[in-house]
């Protein structure tokens, strides 16, 4: 399931795009799974396609998604490998990012290491299920 | 009164019966609701109950017309009579493409008013279900090489039959044939149109809740009835109507006696009608069922 609020500061676009990465995260959408076309998920969502077209395009650029011709666009078989170097840079600095936030927020680390252990905990549950 | 004339009254009978089904149903349920939600599904399924009356009596009246002078003319021996091509005409290229309208303009009239089944969803916070949506997800795959198959291989019998016909006065025959099949293909490609579009139609996902989600899974069953179920009383309609052409055909040919075939058109329209009736009722109770529980999800929220 894919939920987008038109009220949040996120744009639109951003909230399909994290939204399909969760879902893939989390194993709901496999490696050549089938996902609905542009004009489908605007249909559903009430959006214009050319938001959902966007966030696909986003996607498939960062190796997740394959739009094929007459196909459709599915999961790509071979994503970006969690591996590499640069992956785990990539990672680094998203946590570095996040911690900067906590800390001109106020938040302390140990809270933020609560939080972090929870969200992984709740994430294996799920992926488990 | 002939043997014939009373075959056609009980066929209009069952017809005509198996028709007031789903009005007798829908209105026992309706009895059964609490007054506030009655009330308001009482105003979303009025007009469309009474386009479903104006049709049937409409069908009905002019089913009894035709049984009468398609008796009439039967029973003075005029085969060759204009009336066996007309009453194809009449049935297949008025009445079907009728309700076809008519089902279409009630699905629209539906899908447009507030709180049935909203084309665009409302409210801020939206969610939609990421898996794709497909004809070949909603139908067994073996129904989808059926489709071509069948209508490759009526072609090629009826083509073939059509020219090896020799005697002279086999015309009227081959022009029923003829109608017959091109009623099935018309059949056919209507079934495949309205699958296609049933299946692909913005779905738009109710409130969350217990009763949003309970909603939102008869709603997909609803869905999933009507695809299947209309594909398969098309594809049954169509082998029928091929299979009358192909009788016809060998009527042309001399093998059969237009007195079985006569019988086989009989018993096979009303037998698909009666399919199609009980289809019918299912899908209104459904529908029924459908519309109240919205109702009940939109009164409690």
């Amino acid at each position: 399931m894919l939920t987008v609020d038109l009220e949040s500061s996120i744009p639109l676009e951003e909230q399909i795009r994290r939204g399909i990465r969760e879902t893939i995260a989390r194993g709901e959408l496999g490696p050549g799974d089938s996902l609905p076309s542009v004009r489908q998920l605007a249909g559903d969502l009430g959006i214009h396609f050319n938001t959902v077209a966007r966030a696909y395009r986003k996607l498939r650029d960062e190796g997740l998604l394959q739009v094929g011709r007459g196909k459709g666009v599915t999961v790509a078989t071979d994503g970006p490998s969690g591996e590499g170097e640069s992956t785990r840079g990539r990672i680094q600095a998203k946590l570095r990012e996040i911690l900067t936030e906590a800390r001109l927020s106020g938040l302390p680390f140990p809270e933020v290491k609560k939080l972090l252990t929870k969200e992984i905990d709740r994430w294996a549950k799920e992926i488990q299920a | 009164m002939s043997p014939i004339l009373i075959h056609s009254m009980i066929q209009f009978g069952i017809l005509l019966g198996v028709s007031l089904v789903p009005v007798f149903y829908l209105s026992r349920a309706r009895r059964n609701l609490k007054r506030e939600v009655r009330d308001e599904v009482e105003q979303c399924i009025a007009p469309d109950r009474t386009r479903l009356f104006l049709a049937t009596g409409l069908a009905g009246v002019a089913f009894l017309v035709w049984m009468i002078l398609d008796a009439e003319a039967i029973q003075a021996g005029d085969r060759k009579s204009i009336l066996n091509a007309s009453q194809l005409l009449v049935f297949h290229g008025i009445w079907w493409p009728f309700s076809f309208v008519l089902i279409r303009k009630h699905e629209r009239a539906s899908r447009s008013k507030k709180g049935i089944e909203p084309v665009t969803p409302t409210g801020s916070v939206r969610t939609a279900s990421l898996t794709r949506r497909s004809v070949a997800k909603d139908l067994p795959g073996w129904s989808r090489v059926l489709f071509p198959l069948l209508a490759v291989l009526a072609l090629s019998l009826f083509i073939w039959r059509m020219v090896t016909v020799t005697s002279e006065t086999a015309g009227n025959w081959v022009l029923n044939a003829f109608l017959f099949e091109g009623c099935g293909l018309v059949t056919l490609l209507i079934s495949m149109f309205w699958v296609r579009r049933e299946v692909l139609a913005p779905q738009a996902l109710p409130e969350s809740g217990p009763a949003g989600e309970e909603l939102a899974r008869e709603m997909e069953r609803h869905r999933l009835f009507r695809v299947r179920g209309v594909y398969f009383l098309q594809l049954l309609m169509a082998i029928f109507l091929l299979g009358m052409a192909a009788v016809q055909l060998e009527v042309a040919h001399g093998i059969i006696s237009p007195k079985i075939m006569t019988w086989v058109g009989s018993f096979g329209g009303a037998g698909i009608g009666l399919l199609g009736a009980g289809f019918g009722t299912l899908a209104s109770l459904r529908s029924f069922r459908l519309q109240s529980l919205r109702a009940r999800v939109t009164t409690n929220s």
